[in-house]
């Protein structure tokens, strides 16, 4: 690993309420612009018991964070280097157990993960959907909280519920929103709005936008091969925008 | 952690205490002068208390001991002061953990009953029941308080109805006569997202308290503005207002294709 030094960094949790819009493409490939950029990059795979990271990235991980939590091994020795700017921390699939945390687990959790990210100039936290534990304490531990959403009933119902939560029981007040998924410009500007405006009249929270990132078909097609879109077709409108994102992110 | 959620020494020592209460051990909190404990001392369950109490004067700490109050005689529970002063502490905890805390009261009451006496047989009968990290003390003459930390409306709802259905299977006596109590429980609750003096809290319980009383039939009552502010279902109208934009949406590219 390149970066060695000590940092203090920004740690970002992407999260959406509902699943399947696009949290785990968009983690990846926000992470990968970061690293483009000279910044240094760890990506947090926080859907415990389902974890997704590594197979976007098509990685077969011998370690994850449950041999942190159930053997009390060292978080370090899970990194997995994707370029020397980009470390992935993947989690285990199919592990009912490791979804729901018990607070001992959370705490050493916590311990273990302040003791690696101080060499990272960005630590990104792609949550699980929904509104659990882990989803509720990574949002809380970050500093930034990103929401996903895509402009379905569904997605914007989910969002605004997570948003909610989080407003409500953990006292978080700044959301950036991520629209995903949009046929045009202007569709993203609208549900932006009237997401805004929901916000605003019911729980007196101003959200930041982030951007909307466009129905892009390499994005399936990168998800397919296991590969970032950013990588497979850098000039594609979602690489633009992944690119874009990621300089807001910076300038945050 | 420690740079974003000061709570993380409270989820330790809470778990270690939840740990600590499955041995033979009593878990004493060190505190200090701030709501964060100090540290956690786990002493075998055979030192008496008299040997206790000048080892913990010696090293100058307050004893938070929980529980030991639970199986004795209603003498010998706690009263109203000490559940004020622990309720206290909780409710520091709850800003530092984020982890909400509920306050139940239970009554007993009826025929006559010696209402101290029954108390204590209540308390005894409750040993089983609860958590390592509850705290129980006398409440008044005829009843008894369980701080439960940790527990938001719906987890306290659920261990006051296995309170009361213990209760309703417990044989109590009065002499050598079988009495058959009715009993009230009141609930309230403090989140970390407000601030609740301990008598604020209190007092919430008893309103809820006294409601129940007044129901009779063995209720259990929690406050309305309790479940309201404990609920984050997102409303008829904030649906309304979130579809708006989707469904003009879709209707405009109806207009188009058609």
């Amino acid at each position: 690993m390149t970066a060695k030094t000590k940092r203090s960094p920004k740690i970002i949790c992407i999260s959406s309420g509902k699943g399947g819009v696009g949290k785990t493409s968009f983690s990846v490939n926000v992470a990968t612009a970061l690293s483009q950029k000279g910044k240094a990059v760890l990506l947090i795979d926080g859907d415990l018991g389902l974890a997704n990271v590594d197979v976007v990235l098509g990685l077969n991980v011998r370690h994850t964070i449950r041999e942190t939590i159930e053997e009390g091994r060292d978080l370090s020795s899970s990194l997995v280097e994707i370029n020397p700017r980009f470390h992935v921390l993947p989690a285990s699939s199919g592990v009912p157990e490791m979804a729901n945390l018990s607070y001992e687990e959370q705490a050493l959790l916590t311990s273990s993960l302040e003791e690696i990210i101080d060499r990272f100039d960005y630590v990104l936290i792609d949550t699980a959907a929904g509104i659990g534990d882990s989803v509720l304490w990574f949002n809380t531990w970050s500093q930034v909280n990103i929401v996903i959403l895509t402009p379905d009933p569904t997605s914007l119902t989910d969002a605004y519920a997570l948003i909610k939560v989080l407003h409500t029981r953990h006292d978080r007040k700044h959301f950036h929103l991520l629209i995903n998924s949009v046929q045009s410009k202007k569709e993203g500007q609208d549900v932006f709005a009237n997401m805004s405006m929901v916000l605003e009249r019911f729980l007196k929270i101003t959200p930041l936008t982030l951007g909307a990132m466009p129905q892009d078909k390499s994005v399936s097609m990168a998800i397919r091969q296991q590969r970032p879109f950013l990588l497979g077709a850098p000039e594609s409108k979602a690489s633009l925008e992944i690119v874009a994102v990621a300089e807001r992110i910076i300038n945050l | 952690m420690s740079r974003k959620t000061p709570s993380d020494t409270a989820l330790l020592y809470r778990s270690l205490e939840e740990q600590a209460g499955q041995h033979p051990v009593r878990a004493i909190r060190l505190t200090g002068k701030g709501p964060e404990p100090l540290g956690l001392l786990l002493i075998d369950a055979g030192v008496s208390a008299s040997e206790l109490t000048p080892i913990l004067a010696g090293l100058r700490f307050t004893d938070q001991a929980r529980p030991a109050t639970i199986g004795c005689a209603k003498g010998k529970l706690p009263d109203l002061a000490w559940l004020r002063q622990q309720l206290a502490v909780e409710l520091a905890q709850v800003q530092q953990s984020k982890l909400p805390c509920a306050l139940l009261l239970i009554t007993l009451s009826g025929q006559d009953a010696g209402a101290s006496a029954l108390a204590g047989q209540a308390a005894a009968a409750l040993a089983p029941c609860l958590h390592p990290v509850d705290l129980l003390s006398g409440y008044h003459k005829n009843g008894l308080a369980l701080i439960l930390p940790g527990a938001a409306v719906g987890k306290a709802r659920k261990r006051a109805e296995e309170i009361r259905a213990t209760l309703r299977n417990t044989a109590f006596t009065k002499g050598t006569t079988g009495v058959t109590p009715t009993l009230a429980l009141g609930i309230a609750v403090c989140h970390a997202y407000e601030t609740i003096p301990a008598d604020q809290l209190l007092a919430l319980a008893e309103a809820e308290l006294a409601r129940a009383a007044k129901m009779g039939n063995d209720a259990i009552c929690q406050s309305a503005a309790v479940r309201s502010e404990d609920s984050c279902q997102v409303t008829v109208e904030e649906r309304a207002q979130l579809w708006m934009q989707p469904r003009k949406a879709a209707r405009a590219a109806a207009g188009m294709a058609a």
